[in-house]
């Protein structure tokens, strides 16, 4: 019994033979599906991007629910709202639209490395501007919310204030803690980016000594 | 600098395209047996190949590139899920269908291994398929990531589940 089973082991690896006597003749690859897969690196930002568009419109309707019920000059919420839409459009210009696919083509291989060292360079200006401006937003709301007018003076009112000041305060912490991991997450796709050439070209010096 | 640049990204292009002509057989063979139409092949290949772009920075060379090559197209496959499919899948250069029935003798003996490795679970393809290539039961081990006396054991169900093939 058991030397029938390795038998049938032995005709499955005559099998595998044909198989890959087969697949030796066949081209299998192809430049594009080489290409595509080297672009891969940086789709996730694309996606991110696209969900950033996405949620820009939700938080300003939430944003004016709470401005309205406090009755909170629009000043700052004018103001927090261009960030976002100033931040989006950065993003699309440093991460998209200065990528074309005609980049990753050999002859422009040189300009596609240039592009990726000045959009590490942009991006962290980026960040820091967008850090000190979203700052500057959460002061002011703080300030305009311990400035409360035209509201009732009820207990449940003062409870609302107190309760959204904090909440508003904790979540906008949080958001400025995701949107540097964000950050990071971007400049390391950059960096692996650079560390997988430099590595493939160790790789082949290796190979050739 | 940036011709210096410029000639690394070109020599890296030119490393991985070699790198992937030299393993094409390997990793459609792990895609083929891991798949059950010609769309599910190319979806895999095509993840595959992503996944050794991307993790060519950490290849050591501690283990040669074949086993390298197969430790990430088997744990790829191992881990792909329908629900992930690429709505962009690109289609492999190949004038052959391995899904297509057809009265050839090596079509049908392509036909009967992949019967037969399918109906084993993914881990067990895995085992199956590097026995196969000849591999010593300690190299199998290292790329799957279990003990060698876990592997025995494997083979040995294997060998019995085969057997049941056989009498069915």
């Amino acid at each position: 019994m058991e030397e029938n089973n390795i038998q049938e082991l032995e005709e499955m690896r005559q099998q595998l033979n044909i198989l890959q006597e087969k697949l030796d003749q066949q081209d299998i690859v192809n430049e594009k599906l080489l290409k595509s897969s080297m672009k891969s690196k940086m789709s996730w930002i694309v996606k991110y991007i696209i969900g950033e568009v996405i949620a820009i419109p939700i938080l300003a309707i939430m944003l004016s629910g709470i401005y309205v019920m406090f009755n909170l000059p629009f000043y700052s919420y004018i103001y927090i709202l261009l960030i976002c839409v100033a931040d989006i459009y950065m993003d699309y210009r440093i991460n998209i639209s200065s990528m074309r696919p005609a980049d990753y083509e050999k002859n422009n291989l040189m300009q596609t490395v240039k592009k990726l060292i000045k959009m590490k360079k942009m991006r962290s200006y980026q960040t820091l501007f967008g850090f000190l401006l979203t700052c500057i937003w959460l002061f002011w709301l703080g300030y305009d919310m311990c400035h409360l007018t035209g509201v009732p003076n009820t207990e449940l009112y003062n409870g609302l204030v107190h309760g959204c000041t904090i909440g508003m305060g904790i979540g906008g912490v949080i958001g400025l803690v995701i949107a540097y991991f964000i950050y990071k997450k971007m400049q390391s796709t950059n960096d692996e980016i650079i560390k997988i050439i430099e590595a493939i070209d160790d790789l082949k010096d290796n190979k050739e000594n | 600098m940036y011709t210096e640049i410029n000639n690394k990204m070109e020599a890296s292009e030119a490393y991985f395209s070699k790198i992937i002509k030299e393993n094409k057989s390997t990793i459609f063979t792990v895609c083929y047996m891991f798949s059950n139409d010609k769309e599910e092949v190319n979806d895999l290949f095509q993840n595959i190949l992503i996944n050794i772009w991307q993790g060519l920075s950490k290849f050591e060379g501690r283990s040669n590139m074949k086993t390298w090559i197969y430790r990430i197209s088997l744990n790829s496959c191992i881990s792909a899920s329908r629900k992930k499919k690429r709505d962009d899948t690109i289609p492999l250069s190949m004038d052959i269908d391995l899904f297509d029935k057809s009265n050839d003798e090596s079509n049908k003996q392509i036909e009967l291994l992949h019967k037969r490795i399918s109906k084993l679970q993914p881990f067990d393809r895995a085992i199956v398929l590097l026995w196969l290539e000849n591999m010593p039961y300690e190299e199998i081990g290292q790329i799957i990531g279990i003990s060698t006396r876990n592997v025995t054991v494997r083979m040995f169900r294997i060998r019995e589940q085969l057997k049941n093939m056989s009498i069915e």
